[in-house]
This record gives C-alpha cells, sequence and structure tokens, in this order.
C-alpha cells in the first residue's frame, strides 16, 4: 500500500501531502517493515552471553550439560530471579530498592521464628511474613514517593534496619526445622523440575505480563521515561511509585521464604550482599539503571546468566573469588554491549 | 471515532478579573476574556507580559488569586490538571509532556489506555484509533512503533497535537507551539490547528510570531505586564496597530 505513496525519508518530519488524500496513511506497513523496525528486546546481550558462556562450558566441562546440572542452576537462581524481578519493578520508575536482601533475610528470619520456635502453622506464618513484606514496602514508598525522600538513602536505610532487626530477633542464631511445605517450596521436584525454579518462573512470566500489558506496567514505564509527563498525562505517579516498592519487597520476602525452604535454615545473615548481586542481575539483562526500560523477562535472563557462570567456575573449581571477579566483568560488559547496541540502533533508525 | 461536535455557541472558557501574583509581582492583574467556541484564539505580547501564566491558569497547573474561571459557562474550583482535562480541556505544553522511552500509539493513549476484561491493555483497539487518528490529521510518522525520543521536534510536536486533538472536546491550548520548528514542520502544526477548529474545537495559542498569529488566529489579545490591554479581530486589525499595543506605543 505504500509502494505508491511519495513519501519522505522515515524520520524526517511530516508528509506534506494534503489532508484527506487518500494515499495518506499514518503508518505505510511496508515501508516500515524496511525501518529498523522491531528493535532486539533489552535482554538480548544477557540471552546471547548466556548461550555463549553455556557453549564454552560444555567444551570445558563433562558435566555441564547435563539435565540435572541445568535443572540445579535453575533452581539456584530462583532466588535471585525472584528478586531481581521485584527489583525491575522499583528500577523501571527509575528508582532503585537497595534493601532486597536485607528485607529478604528479615522475612525468612521471621517466618523461621513463627514456624519453629513459636510453632504456628504454617499458613498463619507465611500470612504474618507476607504481611510484614507489604508494611516494608509501603514505608518504603511512601517516604520516596509521597515526601521524596531519594531511594537511594532510605532504602540504604532499610537495609541497616531489616537485617539488623532480623540478627535482634534470634540473637543472631539460625533456626532449622521449618515446616514441610517450607521446605517442599525450596527442596523438592514437580514434575522433574525444581519447586523453587517454578516459582521463580511463574514470578517472572506474570510480572512481564504486568509490565507490558497493564495500565500500572505503561505507567511505570512512563514515570521512568519523564515522570513530569506522566504526571500531566494522568498517570496516577504517586499510587503507582507506592505499589512498585511494595511489589519489590513482597518478591523479596517471598525470595525469603523460597531461600529458608532451600537451606532449610533461617536467620539474620541470610544472603548478606546479594542486593548488589540483584541490581546487577537486572542492568545484565537490560533493566535501565535510569528507569523506563525492561523487562522481567531481562532480570530472569540476566540471573540466569549470572547462575551459569557461577555454575560454570564451581565445576572447573575455581575460587568463589573468581566468581565474584567474574560477576563484575560481566555486569560492565553487558552494560556496554547494551550501550553499543542502543547506540547502533539508533544510527540505524 | 472522535467525540460529538460541539454545536452550542457558549464560550468554552471564560476568564473573570483572574489576579494572580508571586511574592511582590504581579504577574497576571484583573484580566477578564472569552474564548468562543470554534476560534482560534492567539495571546500575544512581550516576554514577562503573563501569557504563560494565563495558559497555566486555564490548564489548572496554576490557581488564580482571586477571579474566576468559567468553562462551559460553569465556574471551576478544582486546580486539578486531571479535572481540567476531564472538562474537556487539553494542553499541549511547551515540553509536550510526552514520554521520550514510550513508542507513538502508547504515547497518544498515556494516562487514558483502553483495556479490556482483566484489566489487560486493548493494545490492538488503541492501534487502530490511533492509525485512523493519524491518518485523518495526515501526520506520518515511521511507525506507531516508534519510540518518541526517535522522532524529529516536528514530528514530536504533531503527535503531541494529535493526543491534544483526541482528547479535547472544546479548546486546546497551545503554548509556543512552533517556536522550535523549521519552516515545513510549522506549516503541518498550523494545518493541525486549522483542523482542530474545523473539528469544532477552539484553540488558545500562545504565540510570538506576527505573522502566523495573522495567518491562523480569529481573534487577538495582548497582553502587556500583566494585563490584558486590547482585544483585537484579527480581521479587523493590522500587524502595526498590534506591534503598537504590544509595546505600549499607543
Amino acid at each position: 500500500m505504500s509502494s505508491a505513496t511519495p513519501q519522505q525519508t522515515p524520520g524526517r518530519g511530516l508528509r506534506a501531502s494534503a489532508p484527506g488524500s487518500p494515499s495518506a496513511t499514518a503508518e505505510g506497513e511496508g515501508s516500515a517493515r524496511r525501518t529498523w523496525r522491531a528493535e532486539p528486546p533489552d535482554w538480548f546481550a544477557a540471552v546471547a552471553g548466556a548461550i555463549l558462556v553455556a557453549i564454552v562450558l560444555t567444551f570445558l566441562s563433562d558435566a555441564f550439560l547435563t539435565t540435572n546440572n541445568l535443572t540445579n542452576v535453575l533452581a539456584q537462581t530462583a532466588v535471585l530471579t525472584i528478586l531481581a524481578t521485584g527489583q525491575c519493578f522499583v528500577l523501571l520508575t527509575a528508582g532503585i530498592d537497595l534493601s532486597v536482601s536485607a528485607t529478604m533475610a528479615f522475612a525468612g528470619t521471621m517466618l523461621g521464628m513463627l514456624t519453629v520456635t513459636y510453632d504456628w502453622p504454617a499458613v498463619l506464618g507465611l500470612v504474618v511474613t507476607f504481611a510484614c513484606g507489604l508494611v516494608i514496602g509501603l514505608v518504603n514508598g511512601m517516604l520516596i514517593a509521597r515526601f521524596a525522600l531519594p531511594a537511594f538513602i532510605v532504602t540504604l536505610g532499610g537495609l541497616l534496619v531489616w537485617r539488623g532487626l532480623a540478627l535482634q530477633m534470634v540473637g543472631g542464631i539460625n533456626t532449622t526445622g521449618l515446616p514441610d511445605f517450607i521446605t517442599w517450596l525450596g527442596q523438592d521436584d514437580l514434575l522433574g523440575i525444581p519447586v523453587p525454579a517454578l516459582v521463580a518462573l511463574a514470578v517472572v512470566a506474570v510480572s512481564a505480563v504486568v509490565v507490558s500489558r497493564t495500565r500500572f506496567g505503561v505507567g511505570l514505564r512512563a514515570i521512568g521515561g519523564s515522570v513530569s509527563a506522566a504526571e500531566r498525562s494522568g498517570v496516577p505517579v504517586l499510587r503507582y511509585k507506592i505499589t512498585a516498592y511494595v511489589v519489590c519487597s513482597l518478591l523479596a520476602t517471598l525470595g525469603g521464604v523460597v531461600l529458608v525452604g532451600r537451606l532449610d535454615s533461617a536467620g539474620g545473615s541470610l544472603g548478606t550482599g546479594m542486593e548488589l548481586m540483584v541490581i546487577s542481575a537486572a542492568a545484565i539483562g537490560g533493566v535501565s539503571l535510569f528507569g523506563g526500560s525492561g523487562s522481567p523477562w531481562g532480570a530472569f535472563f540476566g540471573a540466569i546468566l549470572i547462575g551459569i557462570i557461577q555454575n560454570g567456575l564451581n565445576l572447573l573449581g575455581t575460587s568463589s573469588f573468581v566468581q565474584q571477579i567474574a560477576t563484575g566483568v560481566i555486569l560492565v560488559l553487558a552494560v556496554a554491549v547494551d550501550q553499543g547496541r542502543r547506540r547502533l540502533a539508533r544510527r540505524w533508525a | 471515532m472522535t467525540a460529538t461536535e460541539i454545536l452550542n455557541d457558549a464560550p468554552v472558557v471564560e476568564l473573570r478579573g483572574v489576579t494572580k501574583r508571586y511574592g511582590g509581582i504581579t504577574a497576571v492583574d484583573s484580566v477578564s476574556f472569552t474564548v468562543p467556541a470554534r476560534s482560534i484564539v492567539a495571546l500575544v505580547g512581550d516576554n514577562g507580559a503573563g501569557k504563560s501564566t494565563i495558559s497555566k491558569i486555564i490548564a489548572g497547573a496554576v490557581h488564580p488569586d482571586e477571579g474566576d474561571v468559567l468553562v462551559g459557562g460553569e465556574p471551576r474550583h478544582s486546580i486539578d490538571p486531571t479535572e481540567v482535562r476531564r472538562s474537556g480541556i487539553e494542553v499541549v505544553y511547551q515540553d509536550l509532556a510526552l514520554a521520550p522511552n514510550l513508542d507513538v500509539a502508547t504515547n497518544l493513549f498515556l494516562g487514558r489506555e483502553k483495556v479490556r476484561a482483566l484489566g489487560f491493555l486493548d493494545r490492538r483497539a488503541m492501534r487502530r484509533e490511533a492509525r485512523e487518528l493519524l491518518e485523518q490529521l495526515d501526520v506520518y510518522v515511521p511507525s506507531l512503533s516508534t519510540k518518541v525520543e526517535r522522532l524529529s521536534g516536528g514530528q514530536r510536536q504533531a503527535i503531541a497535537i494529535a493526543r491534544a486533538t483526541h482528547w479535547a472536546q472544546s479548546l486546546v491550548v497551545m503554548d509556543e507551539p512552533t517556536a522550535a520548528l523549521g519552516l515545513r514542520e510549522t506549516r503541518k502544526v498550523e494545518d493541525l490547528m486549522g483542523t482542530l477548529r474545523e473539528r469544532g474545537r477552539s484553540v488558545l495559542v500562545v504565540s510570538h510570531n506576527l505573522d502566523q498569529v495573522f495567518r491562523l488566529s480569529d481573534h487577538i489579545l495582548v497582553m502587556r505586564r500583566g494585563s490584558l490591554v486590547a482585544q483585537f479581530d484579527t480581521a479587523k486589525t493590522s500587524t502595526e496597530e498590534v506591534v503598537a499595543t504590544i509595546t505600549g506605543v499607543m
């Protein structure tokens, strides 16, 4: 339909044909296909990196490409995936939550204390634990969105407070012997797939739909792109920002539940320093730290890439220090690749 | 596809004795005027004359200290921009208020997305409506999926105006809509203003460009130091007369 239309070069302003002329199309389908229409997704670099690393590891270690090992990677990265997905909601609004691993530790400790020390039924323990996560998210969200305190400071404070509180509650001693349902969540298989991996996948899938297919998701991305534009377009900025922090804290709580189930041990030192890994996973997966772009799938693939590298270095018998170095290098590399890709895409458009 | 044409001839907006002070400075001093239905009204004046404050007051972004703003004959009390939009007034801001990271279709519906059951976006319906809108206004963009940050200045302006056109029931307020545009893109925006009038909407445009004002407008309001010093029918005045009023020679 566009072949007969005298079109200007795309990106060079408005067409000058008369209003109402039959050739006037807002979007020439043919020409649209010829221009760089489908940008590669944000998580492109992470997937490419994961495949590359997987190929290299397949040659370096016989143990890598086995069903057993790969499901193991999924199970090991489940908690990281869940937390990175939560972080994605906050990052989309151009915010940050440094308190996720502290929230996770607090939630896990709370669950352990309630169900083991006080012998509450698992369901009741879970309800109270998630209520705590909700309150933490509301506090973060209110302080940041309503009272305009910097997200970095609020959640850095939260990092200290929640972990300190977790350590204080149980006197620094871990509780063990968690209810069967919790350990099932963390350790068992369902149809041959580890339950924590299934939980993580469900979290990512639902979150991805929320981010791309709901008004809330569009609003989050608009806020990250331009708060003032979002506000003047009628996006409920305050409510959406608070909700983003609540979702992040609730997923951190879920991560805590899965983690204590996996370890069958709950205490204030769970996942110390993991917040940086969480933010790295999201960034590696193409979730912009400046807000407005990225998807939960990016958080997932970023976590998987980190997981594969750690797994590979484990298989090769490298020290955990080297794993840390590798993750740091990958983080910078992934963001550099992503920037380069964007620049290229812009040039070709 | 657009909403009902406005057929009655009541003024879409009326200001009565509107005053706005910032500290000791009176930015707008007891200004009264009406914007008639289906007309383009130009607001002109030197820098600091109070034009932008007037447009912000109508947009609901600034609340006057004294006086009333009547919309469709009813006094308005709210200063919430969302309420103003609901009353049928759209604003094309100088910075356009588009989200640069989102695509054209998403921006056209930002804050007013169509949803299906369970709150899922009805993307197909929105894209169809967006395509129709841009076709009708003869606005060209590479694709509805193009991010706004990839568009030229003129294309962005056209998208912002298309959005206002789509949602406005009575009035579109534009603050210097062509200040940053080239000749051809300026023409396009001027065409869009004419289209708005044909569709029964009014336009209140703040402009420095007197050629443009004379080309487009039905009425000209001249402001000087916060006061409305003259109102002209464009057909019955001259550039010389308007310039003299702006500078205060007359």
